[in-house]
């Protein structure tokens, strides 16, 4: 199947992924299983059919190369000469191989390009896209290694070797931080994250509170969410300012 | 003199009785028809009561800076016969000669015609006469007005607040004599000579101009009530800004900007103003406008040079015509002063013809949705060919005192119901292309897809008002709507079906040799909607239609937009088509330069008009519970903006069910 390539949405005028106005498509398949997910429909690499209020449907669409570009494509007009496409999910680098005509045929044409990643990728994959890729927005998790194999079923050692070739390369633009108190917002976390975000200085840091606003979605599919307990947005600024203080380019936002 | 008499309703505005119903026929202010207007009963002449009027009116004296009143106890008769309304007079034609300089000189008053002119000219003088008489007793304060009447006489205007002056006496007597939805023009251009002079003199800053432009707002907001039409807020009372000229470079000035920020800062429902756009809109202008739409006004509404000038042109209008071209009260292009094109003359229902295709047609012989189509489109054409019969067998008042304010009349020696302008085309507005798009798509699944049952099942469906079928009503309703979507079978279909009325009414001509025009937007969603039956949307009889071009579906505001760009406005349809779209303030102001960006983006994308309401559901919510503690919120209506306390229930609920679906939470 290789060329296809499977979406769950294509959302237009995103103003949050990238820099200028964007349009953003989501990709379906990630490599890791946060229990947070407010994507439940990205986790898995193949369509899903779901039933919501009593109406049957697919999550996930193939597309061809050829038929993402003319979709992203009708909002050109409105990019300007800073926005572009971002490609977000699940994870969007696992589409890579698949997405590749996608990306050469766009830049060819000058549009600027992002990826919205956890970089839990391999390297050979990652590399590929810095090809074509201008911006990389890369979550930052849990940085312990062995309860972000636990939790995320993640290798840690990998996503730093990515963080840092992507770091090397200047293309990383920004970090992301969802926060949640069991896990990315607890004490230990909170310090490992200090000591990972002074390593890089000079790239922006957002954070924001992990919400439930995906249940439906999951209730769609028939799972039940993980009960989130959503931050107060004082806890977030406060962590916030004590990055700040630590001369880092950190602001909280609301997603 | 003076008494009373009969009660009478004024003609409803823009209707052909039996084309839309009766519901919006229902005017705000009743109208006193005074005796002195007949000569034991018969109606006396234009020229009589045009000169009773401006002899008898009662002057009221203002608190402020300008001169402006309309007595509505004795307002010019204008029921019987096909008025003249929703016009922009040529105001300005005052500024650079005074009222004498206006007349025809006595060796070339060659037929009634221009005896009517000059007594209005003549009359309007006598007017200002006793203005200027009122004013005595009010010595010193009013020195200054009474020079200015003086000067209006038989002198060009010298200052810029002396020539707002002059252009609201002429917007006065257009009050006064009945015309409904009065324009206001172009008046950065117009006054911009006078604002420089002035500047250069030092006899004027910019912020004293920001004070007489707002109090030029505040007195234009005056007889609100008396001024509005159909319903409050109602008025047409529009400013035109910023233009392309021939060579399309884009014209503004410092008074483009002031004309905006004075609105901002007066904060009423109206007067409004639009915005022309091209490409080359500075970035700063933009940003000017939204910071004043963004503050709920929702104005200045934007109009898109690039996309409405070459189809103006290529529909015939003179280039250089064109460029000065305004809108009717709500976004019908309209040549500002040289056109008495009735852009409002009635409305096309375009849900009509597939309601008259189910009633009437032997539904068994439609076999593919592509036969459906076709039969739909044969009966469309016949309700057009109705509207053609109706409209040809219209004739024009008399009307001697637009005719001064509208060009060519005076060259022609010609009334403007004789064909005086240069224009005078009829326009047609519709409603429902949303709810019938969706409705085709439906019963396409319905009927031919899914085979669920038969078009007779559709009718009989429709008929009873889903009666029993409560759970498929609500499956079409909740499907999202296709109408608004750029996909290309969708943009295929609504142009196909617009190309087909383009066709039919290509061949009308008025009596006057005018030309029909049709757009996408209506104001009479709601009204013409109100006896209608069922549809195949989803809609409930009775229920609203969708509003000009909209879709609270899409996930983002450039897919309505990229969809409006892509519509076929060419031949003669492009009597308005406005994108209309529900915005909370927390996105625009959260998003500040994005949002601009956007502006900017939808302008190169090419949509034809655009006007925002930005407001969020919960301050709706919170204003239909009490209304006390929102008394000055501000949205918009058709193409107008209003009190929110002062709309029908109705409206307020269409309102709040758009802004929670925009916020994706209906
Ligand atoms: S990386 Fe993102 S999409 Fe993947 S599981 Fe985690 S939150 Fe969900």
């Amino acid at each position: 199947m290789k060329n296809r390539i499977i979406i769950t949405n294509i959302q237009r005028m995103c103003f949050h992924d990238g820099p200028g106005i964007r349009t953003t498509v989501f990709l379906k398949g990630c490599t890791l299983r946060c229990p947070w997910c407010s994507n439940p429909e990205n986790l898995s690499p193949l369509p899903e059919d779901y039933e919501k209020d009593g109406i049957h449907g697919v999550y996930g669409r193939e597309y061809t190369a050829d038929e993402l570009v003319k979709m992203v494509l009708k909002d050109r007009d409105f990019w300007g000469t800073e926005g572009g496409v971002t490609f977000s999910g699940g994870e969007a680098l696992m589409q890579t191989e698949a997405l590749e005509d996608v990306f050469r045929e766009l830049k060819n044409r000058g549009v600027h390009l992002a990826v919205e990643t956890a970089l839990f990728v391999p390297e050979g994959l990652l590399e590929k896209a810095m090809s074509y890729i201008d911006d990389f927005i890369v979550d930052v998790k849990i940085l312990e290694s062995s309860l972000c194999r636990e939790v995320l079923g993640g290798n840690l050692e990998l996503y730093l070797r990515n963080v840092s070739r992507l770091y090397e390369s200047g293309r990383l633009k920004l970090f992301r931080v969802p926060c949640c108190r069991e896990y990315t917002f607890s004490e230990r976390n909170r310090e490992l994250l200090m000591s990972f975000f002074q390593k890089y200085t000079g790239i922006p840091v957002q954070i924001f509170a992990i919400h439930s606003l995906g249940e439906k979605k999951y209730q769609s599919l028939g799972r039940a969410m993980w009960k989130v307990e959503e931050l107060g947005w004082e806890a977030l600024e406060t962590y916030c300012r004590e990055l700040q203080q630590a001369g880092i380019l950190a602001e909280v936002i609301r997603i | 003199m003076r008494e009373p008499a009969a009660v009478q309703t004024g003609q409803p505005a823009g209707t052909i009785t039996g084309i839309i119903p009766e519901g919006r026929m229902k005017m705000i202010s009743k109208r006193i028809i005074p005796d002195d207007f007949k000569d034991n009963g018969i109606d006396k002449s234009y020229d009589e009561v045009f000169a009773l009027i401006c002899q008898n009116i009662r002057i009221q004296i203002p608190e402020g800076r300008f001169v402006y009143f309309v007595d509505a106890e004795y307002v010019m008769d204008t029921t019987k016969g096909y008025r003249y309304e929703n016009l922009t007079p040529a105001c300005d034609k005052i500024l650079h000669r005074g009222l004498k300089g206006l007349k025809y000189p006595e060796a070339e008053v060659a037929n009634d015609f221009c005896r009517s002119y000059n007594t209005v000219l003549d009359q309007l003088i006598v007017l200002a006469d006793r203005i200027i008489e009122a004013l005595e007793p009010c010595g010193s304060r009013m020195e200054q007005q009474k020079f200015w009447f003086e000067r209006l006489k038989d002198r060009p205007a010298e200052g810029f607040a002396e020539a707002v002056q002059r252009m609201l006496f002429i917007n006065q007597i257009f009050w006064q004599t009945d015309h409904r939805l009065t324009g206001l023009g172009a008046w950065d251009s117009y006054l911009l000579e006078y604002y420089q002079k002035e500047i250069e003199r030092g006899s004027l800053d910019r912020k004293e101009a920001l004070e007489i432009l707002k109090d030029l707002y505040r007195t234009l907001h005056e007889n609100y009530t008396y001024k509005s039409n159909v319903m409050l807020g109602d008025t047409g009372q529009i400013f035109v800004l910023g233009r392309s000229n021939e060579q399309g470079n884009y014209i503004c000035s410092d008074l483009t900007y002031l004309f905006i920020e004075a609105m901002k800062e007066v904060q009423q429902s109206e007067p409004k103003c639009l915005l022309r756009v091209s490409r080359n809109t500075p970035g700063d202008l933009i940003e000017t406008a939204l910071e004043s739409i963004a503050t709920g006004l929702g104005a200045p509404l934007l109009a898109n040079d690039d996309v409405i000038l070459p189809e103006l042109i290529r529909f015939g209008v003179d280039k250089r015509d064109a460029c000065g071209y305004g809108t009717s009260a709500c976004w019908e292009p309209l040549i500002i002063g040289k056109s008495t094109s009735l852009n409002n003359m009635t409305v096309l229902n375009y849900l009509k013809a597939l309601d008259n295709l189910l009633k009437r047609e032997r539904l068994e012989e439609i076999r593919t949705f592509e036969e459906l189509v076709e039969r739909y489109l044969v009966y469309l054409r016949r309700n057009l060919r109705a509207v053609k019969r109706v409209l040809s067998g219209y004739r024009f008042q008399y009307n001697p005192l637009l005719s001064v304010f509208t060009e060519d009349c005076y060259e022609k020696k010609m009334d403007v119901s004789q064909g005086g302008a240069r224009y005078h085309h009829v326009g047609i507005t519709s409603v429902a292309m949303g709810n019938l798009i969706d409705a085709l798509w439906n019963i396409r699944e319905f009927v031919f897809e899914s085979h669920r049952g038969t078009l007779y099942d559709v009718k009989k469906i429709l008929i009873e008002n889903f009666a029993g079928r409560e759970e498929l009503r609500e499956e079409l309703k909740g499907r999202a709507s296709r109408f608004g979507t750029d996909e290309e079978e969708v943009l295929n279909l609504v142009n196909r079906i617009t190309a087909c009325v383009s066709e039919e009414i290509e061949d009308f001509r008025s009596y006057l040799g005018g030309r029909m025009k049709i757009g996408l937007s209506g104001s009479a969603y709601m009204d013409a909607a109100r006896n209608f039956g069922a549809s195949f949307d989803g809609r409930r009889a009775g229920e609203p239609f969708t509003v000009h071009i909209s879709n609270e579906d899409n996930d983002g505001f450039t897919e309505i937009v990229s969809f409006a760009s892509q519509l076929e406005y060419g031949s003669n349809r492009f009597n308005g088509n406005v994108v209309d779209f529900m915005v909370s303030p927390d996105f625009i102001h959260h998003n500040w330069e994005k949002y601009v960006e956007f502006l900017k983006g939808c302008i190169r994308k090419g949509f034809f008009e655009m006007q925002m309401n930005v407001v969020g559901s919960r301050t709706l919510l919170e204003a239909r519970e009490n209304p006390d503690k929102f008394p000055n919120l501000i949205v918009r209506v058709w193409g107008f903006s209003a009190y929110f306390r002062d709309l029908p229930e109705e409206y307020k609920d269409v309102l709040i069910e758009r802004a929670l679906k925009n916020e994706g939470l209906a």
